[in-house]
């Protein structure tokens, strides 16, 4: 009996603790569904995001400018947040808190009752690492809190002052991509290097970590912003951090290395690219946007804070986005341009705070003649940009094509006469046949840019080389960086006459996982009998040679520069890492396999197009398994080669973070150059 | 997941198929009627290209209303139009994973619609030269997504009519739960 009551007493026990753990539980989710939430605070940290007080994710330099932002979800539907306060190491800032109710214009998955509080334009000056937090009182009077963590990277009182900076971006430009460019342009004997390539000279070399704030693989966007931000940011997203609103325009800011020195030095700003002057490359170097595709907003904001930017120097394609939306083939859109409200603080306080352009939606705007009032000379072609009077050129834009400008070997064939189309030259087909090469574009530019006596900041991009190595176009990509390596001499020229110009030649990210994997055993005739004959048996295993076999490609190089022909007996061979399904035949292509951005292609015979990497060299039957689904080679997230040279290149050494440039090159220009980390005497 | 694995190959082998009998049928369909004149893309616009805008040809304004009959390639995007699809003169691809939002085509883009009764239908990518007939219109036309157009064939009904589920999926989704 005793024994039973014990038991009986032993069961009670047990399931009045069961039912206590079960009402504990039943309780706790109770209450934390009772507690408003924050369920995003930037900028991004680690604390917020784990608890883990490292590793830190934002770094700002002493006084640029960024936007706090938090987005507070109420615990209730009938609840709103009725106030919100930021603190930087528990001090209040007194700037004004801007709040967006998420009734309207924020992404479907945040309930409506949320707010986003934002404060603009915020500084710090002290250095080291700090902690920030968001406060806010939601309408029943409950509270909440959550606490981040950024870093301000002190600089050092150093020597020189760098006067200029200049960033030469080959996008997707890694080292197997710089290394076939040698072989072609320079050529190998013995093992030795003949001729090496401008960029090759550049005394420091180091290796960059690419990644971008939501992904190991990066796009172009923040690829390119990490250099001149100092701060990850998401794929597709430029100039900014992620937001819960819908607005592209409205994200919360980060002050750019051309913002921040024009603000603090006056130095002038000079994009120069292949590309659309709206791609994500020149982009990510002076407007804010977490849409790198949102044209029309991006080229107003090129002109209408060119003041925040100091932007003198816009060359590339992209005439498309210029043109009022009455002219064919405009491109300009109310639905991807930006206007800033004056009434609602979320925006007004990105006017008033960070002193930018309201905006306006304005597809009839003719951005050309806009920017030709403002003193900007315009070049629509080679003719037109050879013609500038420098002395009386203080400000320039380029248009040079519709959109993308054609690929270096379609223009060097151009040039040549060679009639490689479908009526004559490829650069007819689209209907820009005067346009200049990169180099050209290059000379120009800092001639310009020159005349400002405090200095510049210059990012010319090679664009195609990760255009063409996505379609795995290998001659078309290895001429684009053939091209921007003559960019780049052209750069170094003026580094060394001047010595007090920084100049870094990198990448956004690799492309397509290029390898160089060996040489052909057979002469361009014989290869072409064998592509008749077909098959991997052919194509594969008659042709590639690897080790010894491979021998040293001899390309022979015209005086212009560029290779006489790329079908060359005993051809350099390249495979792909990242590649979709294609057909290989070793030999160039013809035509560019695809620009879509391009207004006049003569269509007849259109079959004389090919359709994709698939369709493309089909007649010799070696197809390659793809590891990557769809049509393109993609980016890679391997690490790619940066390489410096002028006063503060020997910072640029070790395995750095892509966010580790903005620093160095902050460090140069504005405390100047110190030695490199690991140099620097103890404390 | 076997479940999902068969769905995938049916799913394949449909998109497949679809393409290699969608780019027949269309040639087919379209050269059934003979009144339509050829627009070739080459004639769209002045080239060179001036130092501003783009000059529409009179050949162009033209066509406009009138029936044509076009030669191009269908746009391969990574997210396929739902009731048209993008007709232009030279191979495109899109990489939406690569490119972002960025638009990647050619001023002489023609948007292709469907038939009415058929706007929730995608038409799978069908490589190679197509071609299709119906009324050509001249008119900037800017979509919901910001996009602009500023040509468009309008397809007649029984030019997809005619083809069966197979060939052409209503929508991805439906596709992926058959």
């Amino acid at each position: 009996m005793i024994l039973f009551l014990i038991l009986m007493k032993n069961t009670v026990l047990k399931l009045t603790q069961l039912f206590s753990g079960v009402m504990v539980i039943f309780c706790g989710m109770g209450l934390a569904h009772a507690q408003p939430k924050v369920t995003r605070l930037t900028p991004p940290s680690e604390l917020f995001k784990s608890g883990k007080s490292d590793p830190l994710i934002a770094r700002f330099l002493p006084n640029q400018r960024f936007d706090l932002q938090a987005t507070i979800q109420p615990d209730e539907s009938s609840k709103t947040i009725a106030s919100a306060i930021f603190k930087v190491n528990g001090q209040e800032i007194k700037l004004p808190v801007a709040l967006k109710s998420c009734a309207s214009g924020c992404l479907s998955a945040v309930p409506k009752n949320s707010t986003v509080a934002t404060i603009r334009a915020f500084s710090v000056q002290q250095a080291g690492v700090h902690t920030f937090s968001l406060e806010a009182i939601q309408s029943d009077g409950q509270s909440i809190k959550a606490n981040g963590n950024f870093e301000i990277v002190p600089l050092i009182a150093g020597g020189q002052k760098v006067k200029n900076i200049i960033i030469m971006l080959g996008d997707g430009m890694g080292a197997a991509q710089r290394t076939a460019a040698r072989i072609v342009a320079g050529g190998y004997s013995q093992g030795k290097s003949i001729s090496t390539l401008a960029m090759d000279k550049f005394p420091v070399s180091g290796q960059i970590k690419t990644a971008s704030l939501n992904s190991l693989i990066t796009d172009s966007a923040p690829g390119m912003s990490a250099y001149v931000l100092g701060n990850k940011n998401n794929n597709n997203e430029e100039g900014v951090f992620p937001d819960d609103t819908t607005d592209p325009f409205d994200n919360p800011r980060i002050e750019y290395l051309s913002e921040y020195l024009s603000r603090t030095q006056g130095k002038a700003l000079g994009l120069v690219t292949t590309a659309d002057v709206f791609d994500a490359t020149p982009a990510a170097n002076a407007v804010h946007t977490s849409s790198r595709g949102a044209g029309t907003g991006i080229v107003d904001q090129y002109f209408d804070d060119r003041k925040l930017t100091g932007l003198s120097v816009l060359m590339g394609g992209g005439r498309k986005w210029f043109l009022p939306s009455t002219v064919p083939g405009s491109a300009r859109s109310n639905l991807n341009d930006y206007a800033f409200s004056n009434v609602d603080p979320h925006t007004a306080e990105i006017v008033k705070r960070w002193g930018a352009s309201e905006g306006k939606l304005d597809k009839d705007r003719d951005l050309i003649a806009d920017f030709q009032t403002a003193g900007f000379k315009y070049a629509a072609d080679k003719t037109a940009l050879d013609a500038l009077d420098i002395s009386k050129t203080d400000r320039l834009l380029g248009l040079f094509s519709h959109s993308n400008m054609n690929v270096a070997l379609d223009k060097m064939d151009g040039r040549r006469n060679i009639e490689k189309g479908i009526k004559g030259r490829v650069v007819d087909d689209f209907g820009f046949p005067d346009q200049p090469m990169l180099e050209e574009m290059t000379e120009k530019a800092l001639a310009v840019l020159d005349k400002n006596k405090k200095g510049f900041v210059l990012m010319v991009e090679g664009a195609s080389i990760d255009k063409q190595a996505h379609s795995m176009d290998t001659e078309r990509w290895i001429l684009d960086t053939i091209e921007f390596d003559r960019a780049i001499k052209v750069v170094q020229d003026y580094a060394l006459k001047r010595g007090d110009t920084l100049v870094i030649v990198t990448a956004d990210h690799e492309c397509s996982g290029v390898a160089l994997i060996g040489g052909s055993t057979v002469t361009d005739a014989r290869l072409q009998e064998l592509v008749k004959e077909g098959g991997s048996a052919n194509i594969r295993d008659k042709v590639v040679g690897v080790y010894e076999k491979a021998g040293f490609p001899k390309y022979v190089i015209a005086p212009d520069g560029y290779p006489k022909t790329t079908d060359i007996d005993y051809r350099l061979l390249v495979g792909y890492g990242a590649n979709s399904d294609r057909h290989e035949d070793w030999r160039t292509n013809a035509l560019p396999l695809q620009d879509g951005q391009q207004p006049f292609v003569k269509s007849a015979p259109l079959s004389a197009y090919p359709a994709d990497p698939v369709a493309r060299d089909a007649e010799g039957k070696f197809m390659i398994t793809g590891q990557v689904p769809g049509t393109s080679g993609v980016h890679t997230g391997t690490d790619i080669p940066i390489s410096a040279m002028g006063p503060g290149a020997w910072s640029f050494t070790g395995v750095l973070d892509n966010t580790d440039v903005f620093f160095l090159l902050a460090q140069a220009s504005i405390k100047g150059v110190v030695p490199p980390r690991g140099f620097l005497p103890a404390k | 997941m076997k479940k999902y694995f068969i769905s995938a190959l049916l799913f394949l082998c449909g998109t497949l198929q679809s393409f290699q009998v969608l780019s027949q049928d269309l040639s087919l369909k379209t050269n059934a009627v003979a009144v339509a004149r050829e627009l070739p893309f080459q004639a769209f616009f002045k080239t060179p290209v001036g130092p501003k805008g783009l000059e529409l040809s009179q050949t162009l304004l033209q066509a406009h209303g009138q029936r044509v009959r076009l030669v191009g390639y269908m746009v391969d995007s990574e997210n396929p139009s739902v009731g048209h699809f993008l007709l232009t003169p030279r191979a495109i691809q899109t990489s939406e994973h690569a490119d972002g939002d960025a638009t990647d085509l050619p001023a002489s883009t023609c948007v292709v619609l469907l038939d009415a009764q058929q706007q929730n239908w995608t038409v799978a990518h069908a490589p190679g030269p197509v071609a299709v007939e119906g009324v050509f219109r001249v008119e900037r036309v800017e979509y919901p997504d910001g996009k602009v157009s500023w040509f468009h064939l309008q397809l007649d009904a029984d030019a997809t009519r005619a083809m069966s589920s197979q060939e052409i999926q209503k929508t991805l989704t439906t596709t992926h739960t058959q």
